[in-house]
Parts: structure tokens; sequence; C-alpha cells
């Protein structure tokens, strides 16, 4: 079986809200010297296709398409376990859903893949687009928000919802887009893996190709969330927990 | 015209949000709305909601499905937008698709987005006079304004703050009844099980939520020992839930549930963008923390810089005495 998993480079969102800085013309991120990741949710996504390659041993690629650089956070990924790495580099900076599922549904195409696994949505715009338009585009099944798979013969995906945990099963080639779970929290590359991952393969390939747009970022607000936030000051833990309960009555929270 | 897409599964709050949103929508393009409900057999709406939503709209499709319970939901919705509702209406007749940002949705929408050659405008809070859409991105950081170039216009709500203005009467209903219970799908449901606390998150006046600080599955006893006494639900940051020390379905943030209670409590609670996405439209935040510099007291109306364990045992306290007569 062959498993791709796709990981989308982001700036740090960790980073503090004062490096955050967004550029007036593009109206997107800046990315100035803050680190560059896998968008979190794609890197549970990347444990869940290690998990299957450990018990099957089951062939993982990573893909992205980024403008960003890459060289990091490849490292990881294929330290991490992943056989090999495919980078799409495009100059766009922003891309719509749309453009983005279209790109990689082209490289998608030249391999045959069994299992596509992404994070179930990004770190920076969170649209949640990509597994559906790309199951639209490829012709594969879709599950989304799950939080393993594993393989007896097919494919038994284990999936949360709004109120509860479903299992589902299917034989289908198949795009799962994965949440995070205690059991997929990304394992820690070895320090022999870290040596190993500089001979997998990297293939580039530049991408020329720009569709039109669907949709145009006309402004952007950072809103104001600075709070005055007062600290409760007291001789001790109880004096502290009196002074809240009384401000907590005052505005009228409890009663 | 306006389509506006639910499930009886969603929480009934966010139906009537949806509602409002179209209204708001409609006002400002001129045009009619159309509401299609996925009614399914197993947790239907009920008449009296029914009739309490449909007053919002100038015509509602109520279709009933009978179903198996073997059937993964999104999978019977695609189904049947792709082969039975043409025969109901005319997707092409529509400009903007509206739905919730929720699982079942954030699924079906990009299918229908691709079939209909139309654009995605996700996570809305607020539409502007011009016609463009103010979404959420970077985990709440921004607020970006979105305009949609290519139509129709395929919009999620995450959150919308406005009242319902219109009530029409005697709107139309069109009843339809499916039964799928001998379709052969290629997704099969083998297990499933129900998690849900009695007292929902996002309906919450107040949520007290455990976060790494916690330090294990023993603080969340005390955190629900307050809640109890609060009449609050118990949420959870993304850290508490991944060390696997309370359910995913208590996970507040970008990912998880997005709440705006009176009064929320984090305790143990650092403040990452991931969870202040889910928690920054709540009345009154109150922090409990030992870390003094820890990002979330930058959100938060009132600090308690303690351990948590002596704070909350010493606050359960107070909540206790309080109660008692005098």
């Amino acid at each position: 079986m062959k498993i791709l998993a796709l990981t989308k480079l982001v700036i740090d969102p960790d980073i503090p809200s004062t490096k955050f800085k967004i550029d007036p013309e593009t109206k997107i991120q800046l990315g100035e010297d803050n680190p560059i990741v896998i968008s979190s949710y794609d890197e549970n996504a990347l444990e869940v296709a290690l998990k299957l390659k450990d018990k099957h041993n089951f062939e993982v690629t990573v893909m992205t398409l980024t403008h960003l650089d890459y060289s990091q956070p490849i490292k990881k990924a294929l330290a991490m376990g992943a056989d090999k790495a495919i980078i799409l580099q495009t100059n766009q900076k922003f891309m719509d859903s749309q453009s983005i599922a279209y790109l990689l549904s082209k490289k998608i195409r030249e391999d045959s893949y069994n299992l596509i696994l992404m994070g179930y949505e990004s770190a920076d715009w969170g649209h949640r687009s990509l597994a559906p338009l790309l199951s639209s585009i490829l012709n594969y099944h879709l599950i989304t928000y799950a939080y393993t798979v594993s393989y007896q013969n097919e494919w038994i995906i284990h999936k949360l919802t709004e109120t509860g945990y479903i299992t589902l099963k299917t034989n289908k080639n198949l795009i799962v887009s994965i949440t995070t779970h205690q059991e997929n929290q990304p394992r820690y590359p070895k320090v022999k893996d870290i040596m190993l991952a500089s001979k997998k393969p990297i293939i580039i390939e530049k991408i020329e190709e720009t569709p039109p747009p669907s949709i145009n970022i006309k402004s952007f607000q950072q809103p104001q969330t600075q709070i005055e936030c007062q600290i409760i000051q007291g001789q001790n833990s109880l004096e502290k927990a009196q002074k809240l309960y009384q401000k907590l009555v005052e505005l009228k929270l409890i009663t | 015209m306006v389509l506006g897409l639910i499930t009886s599964y969603e929480n009934f709050n966010k139906i009537k949000i949806l509602s409002c949103f179209v209204q708001d929508l409609c006002s400002k393009t001129n045009q009619n709305s159309t509401l299609v409900l996925f009614n399914l057999q197993n947790h239907p709406l009920d008449q009296q909601q029914l009739n309490q939503i449909s007053t919002a709209w100038n015509q509602v499709i109520n279709i009933k499905i009978v179903f198996s319970s073997k059937y993964y939901i999104p999978e019977i919705v695609n189904h049947i937008l792709n082969n039975q509702l043409s025969q109901i209406i005319n997707l092409n007749d529509y400009t903007y698709i509206v739905s919730n940002y929720d699982q079942v949705f954030s699924e079906i929408i990009p299918y229908l987005s691709y079939k209909y050659n139309g654009s995605i405008v996700s996570q809305v809070e607020s539409i502007n006079e011009d016609l463009s859409f103010n979404v959420s991105a970077f985990g709440g950081k921004i607020i970006s304004k979105i305009e949609p170039i290519k139509k129709p216009v395929f919009i999620t709500i995450k959150s919308y703050s406005n009242n319902p203005k219109l009530s029409y009467e005697n709107v139309p209903i069109t009843e339809v009844e499916l039964d799928l219970s001998n379709h052969m799908f290629d997704i099969e449901v083998i297990h499933s099980e129900h998690r849900e606390s009695s007292i929902k998150l996002e309906e919450a006046r107040i949520v007290i939520s455990g976060g790494r600080g916690i330090g294990g599955k023993e603080g969340f006893e005390l955190i629900k020992a307050v809640a109890e006494e609060l009449g609050a639900a118990v949420g959870a940051s993304r850290a508490a839930v991944d060390s696997g020390w309370i359910d995913p379905q208590h996970q507040v943030g970008q990912t998880g549930k997005t709440v705006s209670p009176d009064l929320y409590i984090a305790v143990g609670i650092s403040g990452a963008s991931q969870h202040i996405a889910g928690m920054n439209k709540s009345k009154i935040v109150v922090s409990i923390n030992t870390d003094p510099e820890a990002p979330i007291f930058k959100y938060s109306h009132f600090g308690i810089i303690e351990d948590y364990k002596t704070f909350l045992n010493d606050f359960l306290k107070v909540l206790k005495q309080s109660k008692l007569p005098r």
C-alpha cells in the first residue's frame, strides 16, 4: 500500500503576538525570521501514516506545495520516518483552496496512492476544504475529523463526532483528514533517524501555473484583544477566592 | 436566491444563528431564501422547533430521511444532494449557499463548490455592505475581508451575533420522505457511541476549562466539582485533550468548540492561539495560573496567581458556604 501525507508549511502559529505581522500589500502573514513548521494537524496525520508504516511497512511519501523555506520542516518529516518528500515550489503567497487542490491533484495523479492523509484544518486559514476538494477531483472516498487509521484487509477508521466516536470501514481508496488525539501525537525523531533522513530522496518541482482565484482578500484587521487584567491580590488563596466570589456576585455572574 | 443547508443533528442554537445570518444576507442582496433541512430519523427536529425556525425563511424543504445506523451521515447528505435534491430544487438558481462551519458541512460544502465551480468563503463572522465577508483567520488573530469572485458563493458560518428581524407567516413547507435503508454505501459504520454531557458547552452560561497546568486526569475531578457547584459546563484545552485527560468533545478552541459564555474560567491554561480562538468571545474571563507571564492573562478580566488545586479547593469552600442558610 502507498500512503501520501500532505503537509502544509506555515509560519509557527505560536510565535508571540508582537512577531505576528501582516503584509499590507499581499494581506497575508509576513515570514520575517519566524520559524517555518508543518501545520500541526498535518503532523498528526503524518504520525497516523507512520504508524501504518511501522506495522505493515507501507510506503509513506510526504508532499507539500509551498512558497516558504521547506528545508527544516521537511527534514523533520523525513527524520520522523517518511520515505521520501515531494516539494512543489510556487511563488504564489496566497492561493485559495480550489487552486491548491487542483495543483496538488495533478501531481498526486502521477502516482497511485491507496490512502491520502492530511490535517483536518490548517493552522493559518483553517478552511477544512482541501480533503473534500481532493476527494471530488481524484474521486476518492472521504472521511474527515478522524484520529486513527488501521488496516485489516480494509481500512478501519476511528473518527470523532461532535458528541462521541464512530468507527468506519471501507476497502476503497480513501482520503482521511486527521484531528489531534492522544493516539496520534507526533513522534520525536531519534538521532539515528535524523542522520538517515539526509539520505532520503527529496524531489523538487517548480510550479509555474497559477489557477484563476475564486476569492480575493480585500483587507484585514487585527482585533484589539488587549483586556485590562485585574490580578486579584490577597494574603492567601482563601482570601483571593473570597474576593473573586464577591466580584462575580457583583457582576451578577453567579448567585 | 439564498439557500441554507442544515441537518437535524445540529445544535438548535446554531440553526437559529444560520437563520439570522441568511436574513441579513437576503436583506442586503434583496433576495429570497430557501431552507433545506436534512431531518435524520434517529435525531429529528420536532414540529415545534421546525415551526420556530421556518418563519425566518421564505420556503422550507423538510427532507425526512430513513436510513440504517450503519450509514455515515456526510455520505447520506452528499448522496441526496447529488441524486434527489435536483428533483425538488434547482441549485443553479441560488447565488449563495450557506451552512454552519460544522463537521458535516465542512465536508459537504467543498464538494458542492467543486461541482458548481463556485467560491468558498469559510468561517464567516459578518457581512459587509459591499457583500464582502469578514472571516476569522490565523486562529482568530486577524479578521480578513474576503470578496468572492466566482458564483455561486458557498459560505460556512463560524459565529454571528445579530438578532432575527423578519418573521414570515404561512411559509410553504415541502415535506419529502426518503427511504435510503436499502441503499448500499461504500463506507460502513461498525461502531458508534455518544459521550454527551448533561450541560452542553456551546449553550452554557458558565464554562470552566482545564489545560496542561492541571497535570492529570485527577485535576478534572476538581474542575468538575466546581462546575457542578456553578452549574457550569466543563471545557479543556488541546493540551489536556491530547494528554488523554478528558474526552475530545470537551475541547474548546479553533478545532474544538467555540463558546461565548457570560463567564469563562481558564484553569492552568497558558493561552495558545488555538485555544483563544474558541473562547475570546466570552464576556468575562477569569484565569488561574501560577505563571504571571502566561499569555492567557492578556485575554482575561481577572487573574489569580495561585496553584490551581489550592485555589479551587478554597473557591469551592466559598461557594459551598454561600449556599448555607444564614
